[in-house]
């Protein structure tokens, strides 16, 4: 494999025990898998749940990350400034927490942007069209592949921050133009864009990512500009039941100028078509037969500021019902962002908790002992939620004003709590 | 008798072969405190792969593995040697971290050729399968 000079110097220590370690593992990595060289990566967004000793290891005499550095929802819901009020178990939240400032102190010492959030492109690391990235985090991987047409690869948490830490990374996989075109076409018939939900967009890539497995997708026939928003729940879900990592929508995304530009100009491999009946196989999955809901979970991915918006005016003036809860995940920069614009004391004073943390993988514990049915707008935490609980937990899926009508009652001042 | 194959992650290592004709992870599927498959109603369920030479089809799931192998190496639990046939990214990062002797990609069906108890040398540097004793 080449390697310029100063990749040579990494290697060879003369940057530290971390960074030489970090390029061992790129060394390795990369010819395992055939590349030719390393490049600089733009950016890099990285797992904040490795093991402290790990990250000590490989950040060992190192003075600053390689390359702009945020960092990934915190795991498991842990909010390290909400867990009481989501009432996390406590003996949970004191392991979690020690670990959490452990690497805290890592982190700030080397610089990473401490954005614990599965979205960076919400708050800054905005990647441009062909600059090779490093990010973890299947959601965000596909958005910056698909909608932004920078290259990421799906590389594990570990060689991931190795990257983050020299700033460097394999030329391999989706780094190659050859690799990027899409092998399965989409396509959609009995479909009124306009008036689909994000639940249904949900199913429509529900649907598509179990079909498409870990190809490349192209859709073709959406007559409509769908929203950042929209796109977020169409697309998510492509790598939970599936491992898509690149989805071009004709006419939106950048590499998708045509459908033959897409395909690199071959037939496709095969052709899925998408209508009412595709999407009810997965709203069936989920489906929600008038069962109570114990709690609401939104942001997964993280909510938009927009959707906060949307959120506050279906809260307002209403008030979670006795032992209900409701969770919503996002980055807690958005958390300052509502607290100013009165939309988080709206949220609050109806008893909702936010949290900057992963909403999807959340375990048997830390979901509160009494929860029993959950109800999400997200494919995304239905599918993991539903595994990661063993199935204790049933998940239903709803669009999100029918979940928080589920859990909330009306509340005007001076009247009955 | 010898398969070649591809190295994923070189050095070399020998054991006795537990071979599951299906995808792993590290994460979810072993258990990194005990070395053991952890999955209810898996083939293996229950199975140690301490020290064993671990014959599967491909990696799979969380990019996390990677980390639980790290756990497991620190534990003492890892296999001694992979041979599958074909290793993504996130299963090939984990036994680079954890220095693991791995092929994949084998010139013959080790399904067809190896059982679980043969003894089997890895030789990844060379990328060279040895059954040993069947």
């Amino acid at each position: 494999m080449f390697l310029d000079k100063e990749e040579k110097a990494m290697a060879a220590g003369e940057y530290g025990q971390g960074i030489q370690k970090c390029m061992d593992y790129l060394i390795k990595f990369g010819e395992a898998f055939g590349a030719e060289k390393m490049v600089k990566i733009s950016s890099a967004h990285t797992m904040p749940k490795e093991p402290v000793e790990l990250l000590r290891e490989m950040t060992e005499g190192a003075a600053g990350t390689g390359a702009f550095t945020t960092l990934h929802a915190a795991m498991s819901a842990f909010s390290a400034r909400n867990w009481k009020a989501m009432g996390l178990p406590e003996t949970f939240a004191s392991t979690e927490l020690d670990l959490y400032n452990q690497r805290r102190d890592i982190y700030t010492k080397l610089g990473f942007i401490q954005t614990y959030t599965c979205l960076p492109m919400l708050v800054g690391n905005i990647p441009n069209k062909g600059d090779y990235i490093s990010w973890i985090g299947s959601g965000a991987q596909l958005l910056a592949n698909s909608l932004f047409g920078a290259r990421c690869n799906r590389d594990g948490t570990v060689i991931n921050l190795a990257a983050a830490i020299t700033g460097r990374a394999p030329l391999h996989g989706l780094f190659l133009d050859e690799n990027r075109h899409a092998q399965v076409l989409v396509t959609f018939k009995g479909l009124d864009f306009g008036k689909l939900t994000h639940a249904d967009l949900g199913a429509i890539g529900y649907y598509v990512g179990a079909k498409a497995q870990n190809r490349n997708v192209v859709m073709d026939g959406i007559p409509v500009r769908l929203d950042i928003d929209q796109i977020k729940y169409m697309m998510a879900p492509l790598a939970v039941s599936g491992a898509v990592s690149i989805c071009h929508v004709v006419g939106l995304t950048p590499e998708a100028p045509s459908l033959e530009a897409a395909l690199g100009n071959r037939e496709p491999e095969e052709v899925i078509t998408v209508g009412r009946k595709e999407m009810k196989e997965s709203m069936d999955q989920y489906a929600w037969n008038g069962e109570d809901v114990d709690m609401a979970v939104f942001g997964c991915p993280h909510l938009s500021i927009s959707e906060i918006k949307v959120m506050a005016e279906l809260l307002r003036e209403k008030k979670l019902k006795n032992n209900k809860r409701l969770w919503a995940g996002m980055p807690f920069q958005h958390y300052f962002l509502a607290e100013e614009m009165g939309l988080a004391k709206i949220i609050e004073d109806a008893g909702g908790v936010f949290a900057s943390a992963c909403m999807a993988t959340i375990p048997d514990s830390p979901i509160p002992d009494g929860v029993k049915v959950i109800a999400t707008n997200s494919f995304k935490a239905a599918h993991y939620i539903t595994r990661f609980s063993k199935g204790r937990v049933k998940v239903v899926i709803g669009d999100m004003d029918k979940c928080v009508d589920a859990v909330t009652a009306n509340h005007r001042k001076g009247g009955n709590s | 008798m010898e398969i070649g194959a591809h190295t994923v992650c070189a050095g070399k290592a020998e054991g006795e072969a537990v071979v599951y004709e299906g995808p792993f992870s590290f994460m979810g599927d072993m258990d990194p405190l005990t070395g053991r498959i952890c999955v209810p109603r898996h083939p293996l369920e229950g199975q140690s792969l301490v020290n064993k030479v671990f014959v599967f089809t491909t990696g799979k799931g969380s990019s996390a593995g990677d980390c639980a192998a790290w756990a497991a190496r620190e534990n003492g639990t890892m296999p001694a040697a992979i041979i599958c046939l074909e290793s993504e990214p996130i299963l090939s990062g984990a036994v680079i971290i954890t220095g693991i002797p791995t092929v994949d990609r084998p010139h013959k069906n080790p399904f067809d050729l190896i059982r679980t108890g043969d003894c089997i040398r890895v030789d990844a540097d060379a990328g060279i399968i040895e059954i040993t004793q069947k």
